[in-house]
């Protein structure tokens, strides 16, 4: 496995804000990366300076080149899919077909042409023509088309209906993601991508505030169910979020130990969205 | 090549109005062509002109007459061409931010570069290959109503008409004039470009505002009007520039009697172009915008 993103004390602010503020990381190849935080924590800030699309303190190795110096060469095998909207309405299926076909050297026409057969779009239909949708099937034909090494999606199913959700993200695992590509993702709707993930990144006010394998996380995690009467002993022990559920007491814990957990109530795995309240928002009570 | 092929082509098709509003123009031109023949044949003014008067007259004389027919045609297009032109220049790199498919154009490896330059040599020359291609059919098609008409009148259509008519002579000049013309006004496109990158919103006034801002506080300031002058003689110049004082027209003879001199092809002459120093001054100026345009295209974060 080689290396693909070297990010090492990457900063950028907007004013007095921190968008990203000194962060280090690694993205290796063969990797599925959910970057998950909340609103104006940094996430898109961190795809635009790995695309060449804002400028930055620190360092940056996109594949090997400075995203921001060698913008070209890193789109040859960087794909982006940035939302939705991005397609030109007054485009037609088969012009924007000829065209990345024209632009893109590792564009695969004929891969693209066999992804829309099983879609409901017509190749003379413009874009402003078609549902949501269907120009996000559209964009990920392109995409997937692609011979990319890193495809880097931000919210990419934003405003799509659930069908289409799950088709997005089936279509990227089984017909795209092969040994060798990277995928790094944003997205609120993390319980869409807990599944696919290998690895997870939650960022808070442009810091990193977890970065780590999926394995590493639920190992390192455990959520345990508290009788009443055992909340005493669970507070003891440093959870790092409390809860209520049903009358129970829900309890986070980062890297306490099992059997001592086991011993105050029932484990569990916790899913991303509860361990991003967790890390988002600290104890409460 | 072949992606800046299509950087070029992606802009025709986004732009239908380079052909649409010059071929709404011919359309134009032949309604008028046709009930014009129609309105002559009845009083007999157009068919006695092209049958009678001309039926005698030397082929050169005719092909003269026939060139400034086409030519003064073609400045109705020219008309329309501009105001195409500048509304491209101002929405060019606009439209794609409005829109957000900027993004989209990002993702691809094209850099800002040749982006904005693909912009730049759609309006120096594929517009002007577009325009004229419009010109060339509405021409044919005028003829094509001419030659039925020499026909009811009892005439030879390839003596009158298709034989003398300097068509590939007229449409080299003004395909050459075309190009002449968004050469000269490169500062103009440099300016309309940097406009458009800048503006976050209504970019027509960020194209003129500023520069009528300037004209208003010179006169104001210093009480001249040398920036307003600048700029309309710049306008203006264009057709001097392109077309020069050339032998070619009519030479008066003795009496009644006169002859042609030269063809309309010889009001080609790029080599002297090229020497005008106003043309490079301008590439400089327009160079200068564009760069801007280009940066800020680059570095700009769309947030």
């Amino acid at each position: 496995m080689s290396t693909l993103i070297k990010a090492r004390g990457l900063r950028k602010s907007y004013g007095d804000v921190d968008a990203l503020a000194g962060v280090d990381f690694d993205i290796e190849e063969g990797c599925i990366v959910g970057l998950i935080g909340p609103n104006g924590a940094g996430k898109t800030t961190a795809l635009k300076a790995i695309l060449g699309l804002t400028s930055f303190h620190g360092e940056l190795e996109v594949l090997g080149r400075d995203p921001r110096r060698e913008r070209k060469q890193v789109m040859h095998d960087v794909c982006f899919i940035a939302d939705v909207a991005v397609l030109p309405r007054w485009i037609r299926v088969h012009q924007v077909i000829d065209f990345v076909e024209a632009v893109h050297p590792k564009f695969n026409r004929a891969a693209a042409l066999e992804f829309l057969s099983h879609t409901e779009i017509k190749l003379r239909k413009k874009v402003g023509q078609l549902s949501k949708g269907m120009i996000t099937q559209l964009h990920l034909a392109l995409v997937m088309s692609i011979d990319a090494k890193l495809l880097v999606l931000d919210e990419p199913t934003l405003g799509l209906d659930i069908l289409f959700r799950k088709e997005f993200y089936s279509n990227l695992l089984n017909d795209y993601f092969v040994e060798k590509r990277t995928i790094l993702v944003t997205t609120h709707q993390v319980e869409e991508i807990e599944k696919i993930l290998t690895h997870l990144i939650f960022i808070k006010n442009g810091k990193f505030i977890l970065n780590d394998t999926m394995e590493a996380v639920s190992e390192r995690y455990t959520e345990v169910l508290v009788q009443p009467e055992q909340v005493d002993a669970a507070r003891g022990l440093n959870p790092i979020h409390e809860s209520e559920i049903f009358g129970k007491r829900l309890f986070l814990f980062d890297g306490a130990k099992r059997d001592q957990l086991s011993a105050i109530g029932e484990l569990h795995t916790p899913s991303i969205a509860d361990l991003f309240v967790a890390k988002m928002k600290g104890v409460t009570a | 090549m072949k992606a800046f092929f299509y950087l070029l082509k992606r802009e025709v098709w986004e732009h239908p109005a380079f052909y649409v509003a010059p071929s709404v123009v011919g359309l134009i031109v032949l309604a008028l062509c046709l009930t014009g023949f129609i309105q002559g044949v009845g009083d007999h003014v157009g068919y006695d002109l092209m049958v009678e008067e001309w039926g005698d007259e030397p082929s050169g004389k005719i092909s003269l007459a026939l060139g400034w027919l086409m030519g003064s045609v073609a400045i109705i297009f020219n008309v329309v061409f501009m105001f195409i032109f500048f509304f491209y220049l101002l929405d060019a790199l606009y439209a794609e931010r409005k829109e957000r498919s900027i993004l989209f154009w990002k993702s691809l490896p094209i850099t800002d570069t040749e982006a904005v330059l693909a912009k730049v040599a759609t309006a120096v020359f594929v517009m002007p290959i577009l325009t004229l291609a419009v010109i060339a059919v509405t021409h044919i098609a005028m003829m094509l109503i001419t030659t039925v008409f020499i026909w009811t009148g009892g005439g030879s259509a390839w003596q009158l008409l298709w034989g003398p008519a300097p068509m590939l002579g007229t449409w080299s000049f003004l395909l050459y004039a075309l190009v002449v013309e968004t050469l000269w006004y490169f500062p103009f496109i440099g300016w309309l470009l940097f406009a458009s990158a800048l503006a976050r919103r209504t970019p027509f006034l960020w194209g003129v505002l500023p520069i009528v801002f300037i004209g208003i506080a010179e006169e104001m300031f210093l009480g001249t009007e040398r920036f307003f002058i600048m700029i309309g003689e710049r306008i203006q110049s264009v057709f001097p520039t392109a077309i020069r004082d050339r032998d070619f027209g009519i030479r008066s003879m003795r009496g009644d009697d006169w002859e042609v001199v030269g063809k309309i092809s010889d009001l080609i002459h790029p080599a002297e172009v090229i020497k005008e120093p106003g043309l490079w001054g301008g590439f400089a100026i327009g160079a200068g915008f564009i760069l801007i345009a280009i940066l800020l295209r680059r570095y700009r974060d769309e947030s």
